[in-house]
């Protein structure tokens, strides 16, 4: 199918706070969470439309990366938006967030637009973090926030979706370089010309701007 | 949806979606829809997303479900599906796959899944991977897959008897792909691999990826090439910064990922041989040496010395580093018998053939590359960035964790070893004296890697077990033999024997047996002192950013040597510096206006540690910038104009004065300055003050912008107090009369104020909070105050005006004691000597309609007091009288001081 954008998320917090979930769930709909049977996947795209634009979303969930630092490193930077997710119902993975912000801004570009996720909200008896904590984090890093369930699927759409907006605002402002891979947003196939398996294949390759000859 | 599967045939449905009847179900679809149509298209695709579903519920509730799921064979049905190369049934596909190994929680439902060989075949099933959505999930399959990867489960992967891996060669054949995250992925996946511990498998795995190593330090090769012909011409702006950040990111992972590699014994060997033989001799070794043939690829010496430091940075494996250090340390350029070619679009390593010998005795010289690292230093009155790149490397040699100690001091590298311990103690304990706290981080810094230094003796001896590495290297060196006459080689014969044939061997010089712990080459030392020596001269071109790495990297090195020549050598030195700094900066004192202001920044600025590699690395191998339109804080780039060039000069003697003093051991009781009100302390918010008799003004605060009084638009009863030093807001104590509660503090120094030509009973009061290290200068409060009447608006202003002034004065005062500065009478003192200090050149923006600038902003001044300023002076002349507004000119501070 063919789309005007393309836009590379990727899913990032402890483990346990629902991340595979809630992108099965903005993926795949079709998975009705029943009979507490949870399932993740790492890996999901979907079309969504924006300003009247088709826009492909790709999330890619950096589960059990941790221990490569160059993959890290590398999945950051290849992202146009992150979601941080935590746990309402655990304070640990909330009191990580600063070092996961930490990380993803160290490596990321400058530009990534950053969603922060209280995941869980179904479980209100057992929440740990408040919701304006959650805000107040938020707030303080510029974030945008958003309390969201996989299970009864509360706010998930909106989690993703207002992340692409928010890229897709950036790049009318002419923030993002759409021309540059390593910002994680393609041009759709009918906008740049097509380029199949260029040789050399860094991400950066073809900008030669202003460079001579040694 | 469900009911849709229902009208497939005459296939009875299940009510419960989880549960074994239901597999059958969706078995029994599938059997009826062995060729896909575009009618059946869509049933298959929900039966595969809800076989997936029913698959992990029985993983979980039901064995029954796996054992039915194995006995009909259903992977076999996928197979069949995939083979008939449908686009959305093959994204289901895979999807399921990812769904099922990615959630199953029971190793044995895992092993039922594997036990076939279907998995293979599907990882080789030729899918379409050009489609973009086959792509992203086919290698999301791989890598899921790829974390199931152990001991226990890689025979189901690997095949020894029939030699297959299908795993390993389809994700080989994927490494270059045009998409970055399938080449992340590709990483991930092969890291995996390598690291599971399987003899059989490790072998097989050697043999195949030596290919795919070798491309990868190719293409690491030219990676830097480019990186460096980008940096040859590119201009320091903000969007090549940008793009050359992307290139180096690009080149750091990627030396990340080697190092990971490097952790892997399976790999290790071969790539610590590539990587020496490819990239580290005959590229960045060739280039910090001097040229020896015409046709060779050199980077710049400022890009070699970078990905040096990088590498030592990143990089922990022991032999790796050993090898390339040691070469560095003490070997001539004889033993660089390759270089790098262009052939058209594609470099080549060639043998080196010496056709004209570039003098024999230069190529014959021991250390050659040390020497030119020591040269980087003399070249630092034209442009810093060599000495930059120098100083980073020697921190990177610091910073290196793979137990090289004992090299670096056989090199006279100082380095704290275990005899020097003591020694190293007292000498630390010497520098901490009074040191800032970011500075006993600094030291303890150096005391863990001293530390690890001294525990490294048995590690470095393991590491020289003699190794059989003879095929390897034929294999990685087929293309040329080594000097056979062996001239090429270090001198140190006794240790050659114990390492590959290929790399000079480490070890220390044999002259000297018994080195007198700890040494510095005194040739170091003196290369350091010359960055000193040159911010002493008058229009040098150091940054300030190169001179707080200088005097780290100083530091450092004095953990460990404790001659008194050094020490008193380099006091004499700094003394002189910072006095000649001094000379230039006591012109400005009382001149200028600001330039308590400029003082406190700058203070603020030094206190920062801005030596971060993974931030600032990158931005100092563009030319040096010049102008604040670079977007370039300061300390990253040469000042413009004269405010700038007094704030650099400032920091340099800021740091000047610091290791002048950790030298002697004398701590800095003057800088931060303070000023105390002489008979209390200073208050604070929160306090309650007993205010019997004092002068105090009834106003109504209202904030205009939110601050710890209150949002705008409040309306705050409060009284307005001062002291020496402080502007006071409090609110009465209810219940002990006299007193009051404290509610805001500020300093005077910092507050500016201005009438309203609208109301004669409003100041508009801006205070601004102190710079700190984490936080710059910014107002603390933007408020108005109403008072009840005219006069009494006219006395606040007239206390407050006059507070400023005698506050700022005590504070300069502080500061010109803390310097040595005489007081000098302001009556004498004539205004700042220079004119016209900006300079506009009007001309055509590039390539645009004729366009000149039409104005320019104060340069002496910030932006906004230079427009406050303005404002003020025409209320002055409406209201206010005789009231003095803010100093704004020289002339008009210093008449007042004469009050």
């Amino acid at each position: 199918m063919s789309y005007a954008y393309l836009f590379k998320y990727i899913i990032i917090g402890d483990t346990g706070v629902g991340k595979s979930c809630l992108l099965l769930q903005f993926t795949d709909k079709r998975f009705q969470p029943v009979h507490d049977l949870t399932i993740g996947v790492e890996f999901g795209a979907r079309m969504v439309t924006i300003d009247g634009k088709q826009i492909k979303l790709q999330i890619w969930d950096t589960a059990g990366q941790e221990s490569f630092r160059s993959i890290t490193r590398s999945y950051y930077r290849g992202a146009a938006g992150a979601l941080l997710v935590y746990d309402i119902t655990r304070r640990d993975t909330f009191n990580h967030l600063t070092s996961w912000l930490e990380d993803a801004r160290q490596h990321s570009n400058s530009n990534m637009v950053i969603m922060l996720i209280g995941n869980k909200s179904d479980l209100e008896a057992r929440r740990e973090v408040k919701r304006e904590e959650g805000e107040a984090f938020a707030r303080e890093h510029g974030l945008v926030f958003m309390e969201t369930s996989a299970k009864t699927a509360a706010n998930v759409e909106e989690a993703f979706i207002d992340t692409a907006k928010e890229i897709y605002r950036k790049i009318q402002e002419g923030v993002f370089d759409i021309n540059n891979e390593a910002n994680g947003i393609k041009l759709g196939p009918q906008h740049s010309p097509s380029s199949p398996n260029s040789p050399g294949g860094n991400a950066t390759g073809g900008l030669g701007g202003g460079s001579g000859c040694c | 949806m469900f009911r849709k599967l229902g009208s497939s045939g005459s296939l009875w449905k299940p009510k419960n979606p989880h549960s074994l009847e239901y597999l059958k179900y969706l078995q029994g679809i599938l059997m009826k829809n062995e060729k896909v149509t575009e009618n059946n298209k869509k049933i298959l695709v929900e039966a595969l997303r809800a076989i997936a579903e029913i698959l992990i519920w029985g993983d979980q509730n039901d064995a029954s479900v796996f054992d039915f799921f194995l006995e009909r064979q259903m992977l076999l049905h996928f197979l069949k599906i995939m083979e008939q190369g449908n686009t959305p049934l093959n994204v289901q596909l895979l999807q399921t796959l990812n769904i099922l190994f990615e959630n199953i929680r029971h190793e044995t439902s895992l092993y039922f899944l594997l036990s076939n060989n279907h998995v293979n075949s599907i990882i080789s099933h030729k899918f379409d991977l050009h489609n973009e959505e086959i792509m992203a999930y086919y290698i999301s399959f791989l890598k899921t897959i790829s974390f199931k990867l152990n001991a226990a489960t890689i025979h189901f992967f690997f095949n020894e008897t029939t030699e297959e891996f299908p795993l390993l060669i389809e994700v080989l054949k994927l490494y270059n792909w045009n998409e970055s995250m399938v080449r992340i992925a590709v990483r991930n996946i092969l890291l995996n691999i390598v690291r599971v511990d399987d003899d059989s498998m490790i072998i097989f795995v050697t043999r195949h990826i030596k290919e795919y190593l070798s491309e990868l330090i190719d293409s690491l090769v030219a990676l830097s090439i480019e990186m460096d012909t980008f940096v040859r011409s590119a201009e320091n702006v903000l969007a090549n910064r940008e793009r050359l950040r992307g290139k180096v990111d690009d080149l750091i992972d990627l030396i990340h990922y080697i190092g990971e590699l490097l952790e892997v014994e399976a790999v290790a060997e071969t790539l610590s041989i590539l990587v020496t033989t490819r990239y580290l001799s005959p590229l960045l070794l060739s280039s910090i040496s001097p040229r020896r043939d015409n046709h060779s690829l050199l980077l710049t010496p400022v890009s070699a010395l970078f990905f040096f430091s990088e590498f030592l940075m990143v990089l922990r494996h022991h032999e790796t580093i050993h090898t390339f250090l040691s070469s560095f340390l003490f070997d001539s350029q004889k033993t660089l018998m390759t270089h790098w070619i262009r052939h058209e679009q594609n470099y080549c390593l060639e043998p080196m053939t010496l056709s004209s010998p570039v003098g024999e005795e230069v190529v014959d010289q021991d250390c050659a590359f040390f020497d030119n690292l020591l040269e980087a230093f003399d070249s630092c009155r034209l442009d810093d960035s060599r000495a930059f790149y120098g100083l980073m490397l020697i921190y990177s040699m610091f910073q290196n964790k793979a137990d090289v100690g004992e090299l670096l001091s056989a090199a006279n590298f100082p380095v704290l070893r275990e005899p020097a311990t003591t020694l190293a103690q007292q000498n630390l304990a010497r520098l901490r004296i009074a040191s800032t706290s970011s500075m006993t981080k600094r030291c303890r810094a150096i005391t863990e890697v001293g530390v690890e230094a001294t525990e490294e003796e048995d590690v470095f001896h393991d590491a020289a077990e003699e190794r059989n590495l003879d095929d390897l290297i034929d294999d990685v060196l087929a293309d040329f033999e080594p000097n056979p006459d062996d001239t090429g080689r270090s001198r140190f014969q006794s240790a050659a024997d114990e390492l590959p044939p290929s790399v000079p061997p480490p070890v220390p010089p044999t002259s000297s047996e018994s080195p007198s712990p700890p040494g510095c080459d005194s040739r170091l030392f003196d290369a350091l002192s010359s960055i000193i020596k040159a911010v002493g001269m008058d229009d040098n071109r150091i940054r300030p950013i190169t001179l707080e790495l200088a005097c780290l990297v100083i530091r450092q090195i004095l953990m460990t040597v404790d001659e008194e020549r050094v020490h008193t050598n380099l006091t004499k030195l700094c003394s002189e510096v910072r006095l000649k700094l001094l000379e230039y900066i006591k012109q400005y004192v009382y001149g200028e206006s600001l330039f308590l202001e400029w003082f406190e920044d700058e203070y603020a600025e030094f206190e920062v540690n801005h030596v971060n590699f993974d931030i600032i690395g990158y931005e100092m191998l563009l030319p040096p910038a010049a102008t604040p339109l670079s977007n370039l804080s300061l300390h990253k780039r040469l000042p413009s104009g004269f405010e700038e060039r007094l704030r650099t000069q400032i920091v340099f003697y800021l740091h000047i004065r610091k290791l002048e003093r950790d030298l002697t051991g004398e701590g800095d009781t003057e800088l931060p300055v303070r000023v105390f009100n002489s008979e209390q302390e200073p208050v604070a918010v929160g306090d309650c003050i007993n205010l019997h008799n004092s002068d105090l003004l009834s106003c109504t605060v209202v904030p205009q912008q939110l601050c710890s009084l209150g949002k705008p638009g409040d309306r705050l009863q409060r009284f307005l107090v001062t002291d020496r030093l402080q502007l006071i807001l409090v609110e009465p104590d209810s219940r002990k009369a006299g007193w009051a509660i404290v509610r805001f503090v500020g300093l005077l120094q910092d507050t500016t104020i201005n009438g309203d030509s609208a109301d004669s009973k409003v100041l508009h009061v801006v205070v601004e909070g102190q710079p700190s290290r984490l936080k710059k200068r910014h107002p603390v409060l933007t408020a108005k105050f109403v008072f009840d009447d005219h006069i009494r608006c006219m006395a606040a202003k007239q206390r407050l005006t006059k507070g400023r002034q005698t506050a700022r004065g005590l504070k300069l005062q502080a500061i010109c004691n803390a310097l040595g500065v005489p007081r000098i009478d302001p009556a004498t003192q004539t205004p700042s000597s220079r004119h016209n200090p900006f300079r506009i050149v009007k001309g055509c923006a590039p390539g645009s309609v004729r366009k000149t600038v039409s104005s320019s902003s104060g340069s002496g001044q910030r932006p906004g007091y230079y427009s406050a300023n303005l404002r003020s002076a025409s209320r002055n002349s409406g209201i206010g009288g005789g009231v003095p507004e803010d100093p704004t000119q020289p002339s008009s501070s210093s008449e007042r001081r004469n009050q």
